[in-house]
């Protein structure tokens, strides 16, 4: 027959719950057991077993993380502080008026005269700053010509230096614009600086077309030969693909945005520059020496044909002298024209490069876009070796670090 | 101290802290997951953590505290994928009871094996000799309030189950420091 069992009370629940958690009587050396059983853990180390969790030895230390932290900066830093790379870039097209030059003159002509240099004829000339006033200038004094002094150096009969001598004074009173007759410029020096100044403008322009050769066809059409303009050189080269080439065109300074218009036209314009030399002091001076050496060959003239019976050697020192005259006043007149061409004919200089063929549209478009995602995909292989390469002895170095860190650790736990 | 170094390097230290606490590791195991294999089984994996983790111990808690708190964590992880093998050892390790006091052990026994968590590891704590309330609190992370909480919903259920006699303080829930 079974007990029943006897009823518990709240004394033997306390007790019996006491019991549950009673300490052992003896101890059992358990942590030996487990102090065997880490250091083997331990020294299984990253050894990483499929399907679990790595062991804790892999668990990152805060110096750990820190290193790989620093890694990763100095990883992103270096593609910042390597130079610049790919990409070409673009002039910036400007227009006439956005020469500095020819904006930054001021708008009064100097008080006494002169001239104002323009920044790309000479870089020495600042600009604003008179002609007169620049050291080495060959017009140091825009009312006293060199060719006055220069004769007055020289020894001449007397006649001649007595004409130099009223040539001289006439200059010290202030002299016109003077030149040859297609010029037409005032004398009057106030009238002068009320008058279009003489300017030589230089343009250059820089397009990309898809024929070259008919670009140049085209360039070589826009000139009138009528009006005196001309091509003054043309250079194509290349054999096949992208061509490149240059003419310069001679047009008359009137019909310059007419034509740039069309050069512009040919394709897409990636460069325009242009650059202006004020002329007007230059070509006045020069047309004032031509005057005078030719007022000088007509005195000189004269006096030979008056003194023909004068001694021989005095005969032969006039016609010496008059025979120098008449080849300075053909170099004048050489160089005046010149200047003066280059004030009626403004030069624009044409770089023509061909563009690249275009990929043949056979295909859907996706096949270009795939085909440039390839190469792109391939640049950036490329960048990124570049990258590993240019790291490695960061790489390196922080392996080592690492290395002698656990190292480090390992000897100390031993 | 021990335990710094320990961590240090001196395996010695390790052989003192456990001096001082594997015994009542021991028990405390033995009464959180019901045998006593489990229990040795327990705190075995509770040292070999002790071990591996002991440079990242903090000192936030004592180190009494920590040990304490891995080995609940650990029979309570124990408890879940060996229960059914705990019950049976159990019935195994429980013959006909000789006398009185061996059945009331039993019937006890069962009937906190038979309580829902938390209530029965909060009891199971609270009774442990050593342990005091804020600690218990402390190793299982929730404040002194919600653990005395506990311990009374556990004890009236105990009640009901044993049937304990009424007139009894049950609201007396004494620490771990029962006379014997």
């Amino acid at each position: 027959m079974n007990e029943q069992p006897g009823p518990i009370t709240q004394r033997d629940l306390e007790r019996e719950l006491a019991s549950m958690t009673e300490p052992n009587e003896t101890g059992t050396e358990l942590w030996r057991e487990a102090l065997q059983r880490a250091r083997r853990l331990d020294a299984r180390g990253t050894r990483r077993i499929p399907g679990r969790r790595l062991s804790m030895t892999r668990e990152l230390r805060p110096a750990e993380t820190a290193g790989i932290l620093a890694l990763v900066v100095i990883l992103l830093a270096v593609p910042l502080l390597m130079p610049p790379s790919l990409g070409r870039a673009r002039q910036s097209a400007q227009s006439v008026d956005e020469v500095p030059a020819l904006r930054a003159l001021p708008s009064e002509p100097p008080a006494d005269g002169g001239a104002y240099a323009l920044a790309g004829a000479d870089e020495a000339a600042p600009i604003g700053v008179p002609l007169r006033a620049l050291p080495g200038a060959e017009f140091a004094d825009a009312s006293e010509p060199i060719d006055e002094r220069t004769m007055a150096a020289r020894a001449l009969p007397e006649a001649a230096n007595a004409l130099m001598a009223r040539r001289g004074a006439e200059a010290d009173a202030g002299r016109g614009v003077g030149g040859q007759a297609d010029l037409a410029q005032p004398a009057d020096r106030d009238t002068e600086r009320a008058a279009e100044r003489l300017i030589a403008v230089t343009t250059r322009v820089s397009v990309v077309v898809d024929d070259a050769e008919a670009a140049f066809r085209a360039c070589e059409a826009m000139v009138d030969p009528a009006g005196g303009e001309f091509v003054e050189n043309a250079a194509l080269r290349g054999a096949d693909e992208r061509r490149t080439g240059e003419l310069t065109l001679r047009v008359a300074s009137e019909r310059r945005d007419e034509v740039l218009d069309a050069v512009r036209a040919l394709g897409e314009v990636i460069g325009e520059t242009s650059s202006a030399e004020d002329l007007t002091a230059v070509i006045a001076d020069a047309g004032a020496r031509l005057r005078t050496l030719r007022q000088v060959e007509g005195e000189l003239s004269g006096l030979l044909e008056r003194r023909q019976n004068d001694d021989l050697e005095d005969i032969v020192a006039a016609q010496r002298e008059l025979g120098r005259t008449r080849g300075e006043i053909e170099s004048m007149e050489a160089r005046l024209r010149s200047q003066t061409l280059r004030v009626r004919l403004s030069t624009i200089v044409v770089g023509v490069r061909e563009r690249a063929e275009p990929e043949a549209e056979t295909g859907p478009a996706y096949g270009r876009t795939a085909a440039e995602a390839g190469r792109d995909a391939l640049t950036l292989v490329d960048r990124l070796l570049y990258l590993l390469i240019v790291s490695c002895p960061v790489w390196a170095l922080a392996i080592l670090i690492w290395l002698a860190w656990r190292l480090v650790r390992r000897l100390t736990r031993r | 101290m021990l335990l710094a170094r320990f961590a240090a390097g001196d395996d010695a230290a390790l052989g003192e802290l456990a001096g001082r606490h594997e015994r009542a590791m021991i028990g405390l195991a033995r009464g959180l997951v019901g045998g006593e294999e489990l229990a040795r089984e327990a705190v075995q994996e509770t040292w070999v953590r002790v071990i591996r983790f002991a440079r990242t111990y903090n000192g936030r808690a004592s180190v009494k505290t920590w040990m304490y708190t891995i080995l609940t964590n650990r029979c309570r992880d124990m408890r879940k994928t060996e229960r059914a093998r705990s019950r049976r050892e159990r019935t195994r390790r429980a013959p006909q009871p000789a006398d009185e006091r061996a059945a009331i052990h039993l019937r006890v026994a069962q009937a906190v094996s038979e309580l829902e968590e938390p209530g029965r590891e909060t009891l199971i704590l609270c009774f442990c000799r050593g342990l005091t309330h804020s600690q218990a609190a402390e190793i299982l992370g929730v404040p002194i309030g919600t653990v005395k909480s506990r311990v009374h919903k556990a004890m009236t259920r105990l009640r009901e189950r044993l049937g304990v006699e009424a007139g009894l303080n049950a609201g007396d829930v004494r620490t771990g420091e029962v006379s014997a």
